[in-house]
């Protein structure tokens, strides 16, 4: 038996690792790190219009990329930095990787070829590639390939208003694959919920859906503050970490610092840490020349984990008032933080630590604003935190143990 | 005692009248039989010099309006100053110019200055709008007080580029050179709100500068109603209750707080009537319009109408439940006056000059409280509460043109300045 893991967009993604390339990145790194299991990676080639096999060591494969000269495929520095966070995995995986390269010939991409009883772990999936989809519907149906699919959210189905692109892609894939899966692996029951109900709908077969937590804890970071003149005086400030998109929300917190500026209520500044995603120019236009508002926001689009880490530790508490999540990583990396954290009452998002964090509906710039009034209390606010101290975090490595459970690898 | 107005934007304005051409021409044609020795000025910004107009040049008239005393039953729709000063960006018309050319031949003996108008000490100089943009034009402005000696009145609809840049699509610098250059030198500013008169007292005090006395006057309603047209849209067809928010889609209107009081709705398990947005699209505003026409929650609530005509939207006015504004900030808000000539009930934001159209014949909400705009809608989706709101509605008093330009001669001859 063999396990093949698919890293098609770790390969191919720029940038620090957020979201599904995260997870992407803490899972299948493990799984280069296990003695007993020997996983296969691969990534698609679209000119082959098929899969080729990689060694996890994105650096040979960096330097040697399909003949040496294409650069859109390169694995970012960013990436390369968090390669380096973890330099046990890295020591490992490159070890692995030198094995590889000697055993095989100068070239580090080969075509991979699928063999009965296989397990094929997706993390996330091309699902826009027709071709994509027909190799997995082959493999599953005809070498007898087990398909375990990961569903972090169905995001573009339920909330497509969110979505920068096309809804299309992901209701074919789940049309086609998902019902030749071996299992699915959930983020969050609120997912699964989400999924058994679309299938239902779409009067499609439903494989056994697992639910598996994500991590939470940053590999090996050093805290380090922001280059800000903002944080020099130790100022006391909210904390907001998220993409810049629709999606997150970042308007109701602009409608709830207006309503506040009217009322004559103070809240602390806030710091918005995330990229510029998509559908949200306005809003950043509207909060960062708004000059009721402008000075109340400190917008931080490329921070890294260390420091993440440090506005984690330094902040007063952390909102999150996102509409719609599949599991809501920020909530739990606060928790993980020991931060008191205000989140939207939605989706996957109350799953995360139940009633250790205060919820808001996240249409209510008035809910918003009470909850946040509420922890301008020093008192309140070292009530909460003295709740955390019974949160249980879950790690890295307990995710992958359950994926490996559930995909019954030894 | 001559009056001079300058009538830049009304010249050469054709199709209907609205906005601040609007007040130009009510002004005008008042002045235009008065007793006194009255100059209309145009502005041409190529020359950088003015043409004395004859009254009738004005204003190219559409072939449906035939005389001026006609122009008055036309419906008023003032959008904002600022919309209406691109608009009126347009170049005169060809048979303005010619209208032009014809004053010309006749005044030209009268022109000796650089101006192409020799502006005499004490002149009364009427200044409804203004070419912000223009250096030469705030130059002679500033050439006409300090040196010919002119009294300037200038009006002020609304201070919005300063106040609220953030909803601005362009520079908001020729607004603050020109509040600079050319308020203080004003003998009285007039002003169209109590709202606009703090923002430019507030504004120049900041800035210290001199604050020349500033009024304020009412603007004109017209109450005459318009042919009805129901809009070519099956769901008109099915009699279903909505409720009416008119306005341009531009962030300052803040179609976000009912995109998202509808949201709340839905997550309270709350069903409201339709909404029937009518405005055009503007700047600044693709997101939330992309959000608000593909959330599946709640698109199918809102009926946007971008082209409606005014007889669709004198319908609309008489068919809607209520009609909501939830602006940010406004000069004055006419679609507030609009709804209660139609006796239909308004909710409104109680920001900025919105308060003062009708006080308490109507009822407000903070326009960022998502909660507040869901309750007031709630409350007037009540029968009764509704019926007690049209009937509040009586107690209305129109402004006629008259009195505003009766105002406006108060304030700029009853003052010995």
């Amino acid at each position: 038996m063999r396990v093949i893991i698919d890293i098609t967009q770790l390969y191919n993604w720029e940038g620090r690792l957020t979201g599904i390339p995260r997870v992407m990145y803490e899972v299948s790194s493990r799984f280069a790190s296990t003695h007993n299991t020997s996983p296969e990676y691969v990534i698609w080639n679209e000119s082959r219009k098929g899969f080729d096999s990689i060694a996890f060591d994105m650096y040979s494969a960096r330097q040697h990329p399909k003949g040496g000269t294409s650069a859109n495929v390169l694995v970012s520095k960013t990436a390369k930095v968090a390669l380096k966070k973890s330099p046990l995995l890295l020591q490992r995986a490159v070890r692995k990787a030198k094995r590889l390269a000697t055993s095989s010939s100068k070239t580090e991409l080969r075509p991979f070829e699928f063999r009965d009883g296989d397990k094929l772990l997706i993390i996330w999936g091309e699902w826009d590639n027709l071709h994509y989809r027909k190799t997995l519907i082959d493999a599953a149906t005809r070498t007898k390939v087990l398909l375990f699919q990961v569903a972090h959210d169905m995001l573009p189905l339920i909330t497509p208003q969110y979505s920068s692109h096309s809804t299309e892609g992901l209701k074919i894939y789940v049309k086609e694959i998902y019902p030749i899966c071996s299992k699915i692996i959930s983020v969050s029951e609120n997912t699964k919920m989400d999924v058994i109900a679309w299938m239902k709908a779409a009067a499609l077969l439903c494989p056994p859906i697992q639910v598996v937590r994500l991590g939470e804890n940053f590999s090996s970071v050093t805290p380090r503050r922001p280059v800000d003149s903002f944080f020099e005086t130790k100022p006391k400030f909210a904390l907001c970490v998220g993409t810049i998109e629709a999606r997150k929300n970042h308007l109701l917190l602009y409608y709830t610092y207006k309503l506040a500026l009217k009322r004559g209520e103070e809240l602390p500044i806030l710091v918005v840490a995330g990229r510029r995603g998509w559908l949200t120019d306005n809003v950043y236009d509207l909060i960062t020349t708004d000059p009721e508002t402008k000075d109340h926001f400190i917008f931080l689009h490329h921070v890294d984990d260390n420091e993440l880490s440090w506005l984690y530790q330094n902040c007063l508490y952390s909102i999150y008032p996102s509409h719609y999540e599949g599991w809501g990583l920020p909530v739990a990396e606060s928790m993980h933080y020991q931060t008191p954290c205000i989140a939207s009452q939605a989706s996957s998002i109350p799953e995360i630590a139940g009633d250790l964090v205060s919820y808001f509906n996240p249409s209510s710039s008035e809910e918003c604003l009470e909850a946040m009034l509420r922890y301008a209390d020093p008192d309140f606010l070292s009530s909460r935190k003295k709740k955390l101290k019974s949160y249980k975090n879950t790690t890295w490595d307990q995710t992958f143990s359950t994926i490996k459970q559930i995909m019954e690898i030894r | 005692m001559r009056i001079v107005i300058d009538v830049t934007q009304l010249a050469g304005w054709q199709g209907k009248l609205t906005g601040i051409p609007r007040v130009m021409y009510e002004v005008c044609a008042r002045y235009a039989v008065s007793a006194h020795e009255v100059h209309f000025l145009g502005w041409d910004e190529g020359r950088a010099k003015y043409w004395d107009l004859p009254f009738d040049s004005l204003y190219d008239k559409p072939s449906n309006v035939k005389k001026p005393g006609q122009v008055k039953e036309t419906s008023v729709q003032v959008e904002t100053a600022k919309e209406v000063s691109s608009l009126s960006r347009a170049r005169l018309s060809r048979e303005s110019l010619s209208k032009i050319k014809h004053s010309m031949k006749k005044t030209v003996s009268f022109q000796k200055k650089d101006y192409g108008f020799t502006f005499e000490k004490n002149d009364i100089f009427i200044v409804l709008w203004g070419e912000w943009a223009s250096a030469p034009y705030r130059k002679m402005l500033t050439h006409a007080v300090t040196i010919s000696g002119v009294k300037l009145y200038q009006f002020s609809y609304d201070m919005l580029p300063l106040v609220t840049p953030q909803y601005s699509s362009h520079s908001t610098l020729s607004l603050e050179l020109y509040s600079k250059e050319v308020y203080p030198l004003a003998k009285r500013i007039i002003a169209i709100s109590n709202n606009t008169k703090d923002d430019v007292e507030t504004w120049l005090k900041d800035h210290r500068l001199h604050c020349p006395p500033v009024d304020v006057i009412r603007l004109g309603e017209d109450f005459s109603k318009l042919k009805e047209v129901k809009p070519k849209i099956d769901f008109f067809n099915k009699k279903q209750n909505f409720i009416l928010c008119v306005g341009t889609i531009e962030s300052r209107k803040n179609h976000t707080v009912l995109y998202y009081a509808y949201k709340l709705a839905w997550s309270r398990g709350i069903t409201l009537p339709r909404l029937v947005i009518v405005g055009r699209r503007g700047w600044l505003t693709d997101d939330m319009y992309e959000l608000m026409t593909n959330d599946p929650m709640t698109k199918d609530q809102f009926i946007f109408l971008h082209d409606a005509s005014d007889e669709e939207l004198s319908w609309l006015y008489s068919n809607a439940q209520f009609t909501v504004y939830p602006s940010h900030y406004e000069g004055w808000g006419l679609p507030i006056a609009e709804s209660i000539a139609h006796g239909t009930p308004c909710i409104a934001s109680d920001s900025s000059s919105m308060p003062e159209i009708a006080g308490n014949i109507i009822s407000y909400f903070t326009p960022t409280s998502t909660d507040e705009c869901l309750n007031a809608i709630i409350y007037l989706s009540n029968d009764q509460h509704r019926e007690k709101a049209r009937k509040a509605l009586m107690r209305y008093k129109p402004t006629t043109w008259d009195q505003t330009v009766d105002q406006i001669r108060d304030s700029i001859e009853g003052n010995n300045d």
